[in-house]
């Protein structure tokens, strides 16, 4: 275990502000190149050093240090822009120990990515990699920085989507997308929060747990939903999906049908449907009293309808 | 989403299922800071909850929200800290604030709840319940709540220091101030500020969560007010009562959210951050 500082939280805000494209920028040039000097000079030179010694100049947190462990070899761009199975578990695995309120910061990711590059084990463009896209992070880069002048407002363009990229992947962007940033943009701290639900269900209904751990990460893998609703909902819209008992019963239920045959918008009309019968329960019961099996009974009915009505 | 109808009475302020003088009332210290924290229960009136409560199938519980760590939890008040009088059944309960689990903002709503299923009860005055409920066979199944008090935040979400209102012509008191609309709409309503908001805001450390929260609530309630028709997507653009209270802010001497001039492009993205379209739409991370 290694002890892991964090860097402050309001200075990453602050960057994340100064670097977000404003609708009305184009009245103010000005801002504009500030942001996307601020951007470059991050990956000046596209090296290690100069991104290290852009975030080691950030504030830290005083007398906090979170204990952590990094992967023991280097990790691949896709391996950082779309984890496979594999490296979703290993960075759960690695990370476990880590509470729930230090998972939810965008600082420890941040903080945390800032030295897996300290340590050699990614590089700093694969932050900037486009999920699932072909392009690497450099070249991605490259060629956004290299555009000509007569190309500019293609270039500006190009230079807004890697800093979305960007800063999605440092840890979320919650000044744009909200709390629920954290749960679905930053690939790390995504696998971390599927890994914790993960352990939650199977505690609570597996048996055979390495099979049944298996299904459940092949569940929330899918794209789409059933991930981004139950992540969205418990944040956003409905808190009582964030009883363990719910949640666990929630996903157990989804396990057992055939949703994951289905495509993703019937996933998600499925998902949304579910959450939202599990809602009128929740007007007059206190589900978070129950027992999983308990509220899995109790909820079975609306999901069966929910899948029926969008099959 | 069809409201459920309760097939049992539930004690709370503005339901009707209760005679006056039975009352559910919850009063909380001090949520501001860190460590355990004290709510006091308070059910008053001879009727169904007190009785389930002193039969052992009803306590008085609360929930803690952390959404944003994905945290929902009911902790029940211990049993052995019930007080009982003549007309009054009265409970403390403890609760951790700081955990490994969860971190502010964390909301609580303190209720009555069923701990088992009650047997079949036929309902009569002596519940204390309405007309409409009287002679009722009703069945209570377990984790029901049966009476709701009000919810409570770690940190003042301010909500109920913050109102904007249609205003009336004439001066304004202190603490409020005119926000034009809609100009060709002819009319305008204020901005009233408790003096604390101001106090608070007024304070160089901890004002930001205060507001985040009193600008969030203002954004919301001005669109609202200003645009009850969801369709109009821009709505959000009108924001001419964040303006006055930047402006008005700044006539104080107050910190602000913008030090300069007031964009609302900028504000909006801070403190509304779901009013903005994530990115663009055709970004596939969106997909």
């Amino acid at each position: 275990m290694e002890q892991l500082q964090l860097i402050d939280s309001v200075a990453l805000s602050q960057m994340r502000q100064q670097l977000i494209k404003e609708r009305d920028e184009t009245n103010s040039r000005n801002r504009l190149h500030r942001r996307q000097g601020k951007f470059s000079q991050m990956f000046l030179a596209r090296s290690n050093q100069t991104f290290l010694e852009y975030f080691d100049g950030f504030s830290k947190v005083a007398d906090f240090h979170i204990e952590v462990t990094y992967p023991t070899q280097q990790r691949t761009e896709k391996e950082v822009s779309e984890p496979p199975l594999s490296t979703e578990k290993d960075t759960f695995k690695r990370l476990a120990h880590i509470p729930p309120r230090v998972a939810a910061m965008p600082s420890f990711w941040a903080s945390y990515q800032v030295e897996l590059v300290r340590r050699g084990l990614i590089e700093p463009s694969y932050l900037i990699a486009r999920p699932g896209g072909s392009e690497s992070g450099r070249k991605r880069l490259e060629r956004s920085m290299n555009a000509t002048k007569r190309r500019e407002k293609a270039k500006m363009t190009e230079l807004d989507a890697c800093i979305r990229t960007f800063i999605r992947q440092f840890g979320g962007i919650p000044e744009v997308r909200g709390k629920v940033s954290i749960f679905q943009d930053c690939r790390l701290s995504r696998s971390w929060w599927r890994g914790y639900f993960i352990a939650r269900v199977t505690g609570d209904f597996g048996k055979n747990v390495e099979d049944y751990e298996q299904q459940l990460w092949d569940l929330l893998r899918l794209s789409t939903a059933p991930w981004d609703e139950l992540a969205s909902y418990g944040i956003r819209k409905l808190t009582s999906m964030n009883y363990r008992s719910v949640r666990s019963a929630f996903v157990e239920s989804l396990r057992l049908s055939d949703i994951a045959k289905r495509s993703s918008e019937q996933r998600r009309n499925n998902c949304q449907n579910s959450i939202e019968g599990i809602g009128v329960i929740t007007a007059n019961t206190a589900l978070g009293l129950l027992s999983s099996d308990d509220v899995l009974r109790l909820i079975t009915p609306y999901i069966d309808r929910a899948l029926v009505a969008h099959e | 989403m069809t409201p459920v109808i309760a097939d049992y009475p539930i004690l709370a302020e503005n339901k009707l299922d209760y005679v006056a003088g039975n009352k559910y009332t919850v009063e909380a210290h001090d949520f501001g800071q860190s460590g355990t924290k004290q709510i006091q229960h308070r059910l008053e009136g001879q009727n169904l909850v007190r009785d389930l409560i002193r039969e052992g199938s009803a306590a008085f519980a609360c929930v803690v929200v952390a959404a944003e760590c994905a945290y929902r939890h009911i902790e029940v008040a211990d049993a052995a800290n019930l007080n009982w009088s003549e007309q009054t059944v009265s409970c403390e309960q403890s609760l951790a604030l700081q955990t490994d689990e969860y971190a502010a903002p964390v909301v609580f709503q303190a209720f009555v709840v069923t701990t088992s299923q009650a047997d079949t009860i036929c309902l009569s005055e002596q519940h204390g319940v309405s007309q409409l409920w009287r002679e009722a066979d009703i069945l209570i199944p377990c984790a029901a709540k049966i009476a709701l008090g009000p919810y409570f935040a770690s940190q003042p979400t301010l909500q109920s220091i913050l109102k904007i209102q249609l205003a009336e012509e004439g001066e304004l008191p202190e603490g409020c101030f005119e926000v034009f609309a809609v100009p060709e709409s002819g009319f305008y309503f204020s901005v009233k500020v408790d003096p604390f908001l101001f106090k608070t805001l007024q304070e160089p450390k901890g004002a930001t969560a205060h507001r985040d929260s009193i600008f969030c609530f203002a954004l919301t309630q001005g669109l609202e007010l200003l645009h009850g028709d969801r369709e109009y997507r821009d709505g959000w653009k009108n924001y001419q009562h964040l303006r006055a209270l930047h402006q008005e802010l700044k006539r104080r001497k107050a910190p602000t959210w913008d030090e300069e001039e007031f964009r609302a492009n900028r504000a909006v993205a801070l403190l509304k951050p779901h009013v903005i379209e994530p990115f663009d739409p055709n970004d596939s991370i969106l997909e």
